[in-house]
């Protein structure tokens, strides 16, 4: 049986989700021999034109480049899937969209170029799978790599992050007195947080529409004046603010 | 151009983190023209952390990168700690160097085997390369894997770490915990020492510059991965951690994301070679000294390709210093202890680490409600750029009669060795030859 082209690529971010999926370890060569890593920049030299039958997209798109970069590889690939907060929400990258009067070229790197608002890979193109996360969670990957390759599509499962921790038995971290966005998130975690004594801030991405208004209210009031800003509903929330 | 002039160029070199360009003029007789254009979209972090409140930096920040992202937090947390005068215990310290040793040990492993040996056997990557060398890439893998596993233990999770706060630990390691990292340690060794006989086995290509090598210093520490107080090079400088700024002049260009820097008007390069050639052979685990002595390896190398070799020597070291640490734990036992409560106030710090590529430098200045009013970081691989653009004009003013396939090998090479981020220092590597 021919292998099956699989691509790796990233726009905006850390590559850390890339690095996640580099601690599949040996198991990463088992799954080369079903696979063909036709590029996967961040390991390999091998740099292939498409079709690919999965490309995995980490990043948040930041710059017409990349979003002619994007639509490339969506017209190149059967399944895309947006790999990581970053792709499927905007990620840390989106902390800067708030800032509408901060030339962030300017204050940086003291020039101006063209960088603008950090999205979604779904704001410009058909996105077939997310895998939330800051970072992805690998099993999460590894059942979603399989799915695909067997032409099934997996959907993300809607459960907050507290299912997480009452199948873990994790102690709420509310009870502590912490404000804990677990409730609003998507979860499918493992809620590694909350087991590390921190409460969740949201990083998959938030469960809901965010306009449930009294959710909103008390978000706004410990949230995001609490400072607590980094992704997910607080990206959300703030976006909803600066209307 | 005329036509006699030549451009080529190389559209990718990969295995390094990051985006960057290298674009090179040339004449028959002289090197024109060198520019390290790194192209990695900016993400402006210090911009972003305008206004967030001090609490939350740590978090922030480690998403810089994904491969020094404990590097990030362990800076953050001590420039916070700085800037608050928050004195951590003796046991948050250990546990910190512990992490820490864990994230050198992943990141030189990833390094060594899956980014820089590939080139040396001939293979475009570690995949590929299992093919031929089975038990070296499953090695490279086993010994990632320990570093990953102290991170996680220790961290929370194996990438972008949860549990290392401001103060010290939100949750601490049971007994159980470190003696699974004891017992990987004790595993991992001998894959360490095969490393370690591997990379002192190969012969790398040669390029001699005059360079300072710059390391973090610390009053306290030999061979320091944090806690340091200031800066030292190998021609001697040494300027506190607060001085920083003032003795490291950074300029942006107008080809480049990243900012260009001195120290005494001189390019420093730093990373493994910098700290074995700052902080000496002296100051390495006797275990470590005895394998360096047995393989004949030189206590000063001055060969910037060596910065492997210097790797595979910390991996070993680091893994007898890491078992050290582990079982004076064990010993002591873990206490329980709060992490130390944060206290706004209006005041500025500052902390120098070690990340695996060097020295990580962050400041952050705080309002009375410890929010960030300024930060600024400087990176390693930025540190790295302006040493790495000369080293890449003198190896090719050394080898212009080379084809050029040649030549881009040894500048990949040469890349690689210096073990670069470009997530870092503000993706992907072009190289550019324009030949007249």
């Amino acid at each position: 049986m021919e292998k099956k082209r699989v691509a790796l690529f990233s726009l905006t971010d850390c590559q850390g989700c890339e690095f996640v999926v580099l601690q599949l370890g040996e198991k990463l060569l088992e799954v080369a021999k079903e696979v063909d890593f036709a590029n996967f920049r961040l390991a390999s030299s091998k740099k292939e034109d498409g079709p690919f039958f999965i490309s995995f997209v980490d990043g948040a798109v930041t710059s017409s480049e990349e979003v002619e970069h994007l639509k490339w590889i969506r017209s190149n690939s059967k399944y895309l899937v947006a790999l990581g907060s970053c792709a499927t929400i905007g990620g840390v990258n989106a902390l800067k969209n708030y800032f509408t009067n901060v030339n962030f070229p300017k204050e940086v790197y003291s020039r101006d170029f063209e960088s603008f608002e950090a999205k979604p890979l779904s704001e410009y193109v058909k996105v077939d799978v997310l895998i939330p996360g800051c970072p992805i969670n690998l099993e999460e990957f590894a059942f979603v790599l399989k799915a695909l390759l067997e032409d099934k599509v997996p959907k993300l499962k809607l459960a907050p992050v507290c299912e997480d921790c009452k199948k873990n038995g994790i102690e709420c971290v509310t009870k502590k007195g912490m404000f804990c966005l677990g409730p609003y998130t998507i979860g499918g975690c493992g809620a590694p947080c909350p087991a590390a004594g921190v409460p969740c801030f949201g990083c998959r991405g938030p469960l809901f529409n965010p306009n449930v208004a009294d959710a909103e209210k008390v978000l706004r009031d410990r949230f995001i004046h609490g400072g607590v800003l980094f992704t997910g509903l607080g990206w959300v929330l703030v976006k909803g603010e600066s209307k | 151009m005329t036509s006699e002039e030549r451009t080529i160029k190389l559209e990718y070199i990969t295995r390094v983190e990051g985006h960057a360009n290298v674009y090179v003029r040339v004449s028959d007789k002289e090197v024109e023209e060198v520019r390290m254009q790194v192209i990695e979209t900016p993400r402006f972090f210090e911009a972003m952390l305008k206004g967030r409140k001090i609490k939350d930096a740590h978090t922030i920040v480690s998403r810089i990168c994904g491969i020094c992202d404990f590097s990030h937090t362990l800076a953050s947390v001590e420039t916070t700690e700085n800037a608050l005068g928050m004195q951590v215990s003796e046991q948050t310290k250990l546990l910190r160097k512990l992490v820490m040793y864990g994230q050198h040990i992943y990141s030189h492993a990833l390094h060594l085997y899956l980014l820089s040996l590939p080139d040396y056997l001939g293979f475009p990557d570690a995949i590929q390369m299992a093919s031929k060398y089975p038990e070296e890439v499953k090695r490279g893998m086993r010994l990632k894997k320990v570093g990953n596993e102290i991170s996680r233990i220790i961290g929370g999770r194996a990438t972008m770490s949860i549990s290392i706060i401001p103060g010290g630990f939100s949750r601490l390691p049971s007994k159980e915990d470190l003696e699974k990292i004891n017992s990987l340690l004790k595993e991992g060794l001998e894959d360490a020492k095969k490393t370690l006989e591997l990379f002192a086995s190969l012969e790398p290509p040669k390029l001699f510059r005059e360079t300072p090598f710059a390391a973090i210093d610390s009053k306290k520490e030999n061979y320091p991965l944090i806690l340091g107080d200031g800066i030292k090079t190998s021609d001697g400088t040494y300027f506190s951690k607060e001085e920083f700024e003032k003795k490291y002049v950074e300029q942006a260009r107008d080809y480049s994301y990243a900012k260009f820097g001195t120290i005494d008007s001189k390019a420093p390069m730093v990373g493994a070679l910098a700290r074995f050639n700052v902080h000496g052979e002296e100051n390495l685990a006797s275990p470590t000294k005895s394998l360096l002595k047995s393989l004949s390896i030189s206590s000063t190398l001055t060969n910037r390709y060596d910065n492997n070799l210097a790797q595979a020597i910390e991996l070993v070291d680091f893994f007898y210093k890491a078992q050290e640490i582990t079982e004076q734990l064990l010993s002591t036992g873990i206490k329980e202890e709060e992490p130390l409560p944060l206290l706004p106030k209006e005041a500025s710090g500052v902390g120098v680490v070690e990340a695996p590529r060097g020295i990580l430098y962050h400041r952050y200045s705080l309002d009375k409600e410890g929010r960030i009013q300024s930060a600024n970081i400087v990176t390693p691989t930025a540190m790295n750029v302006f040493s790495l653009e000369l080293d890449i004009k003198q190896l090719l003013s050394e080898n212009l009669n080379l084809p050029e396939s040649k030549m881009v090998e040894l500048i990949e090479k040469l890349i690689r060795a210096y073990d670069p981020c470009y997530s870092c220092s503000a993706h992907f590597l072009k190289l550019k030859i324009e030949r007249k």
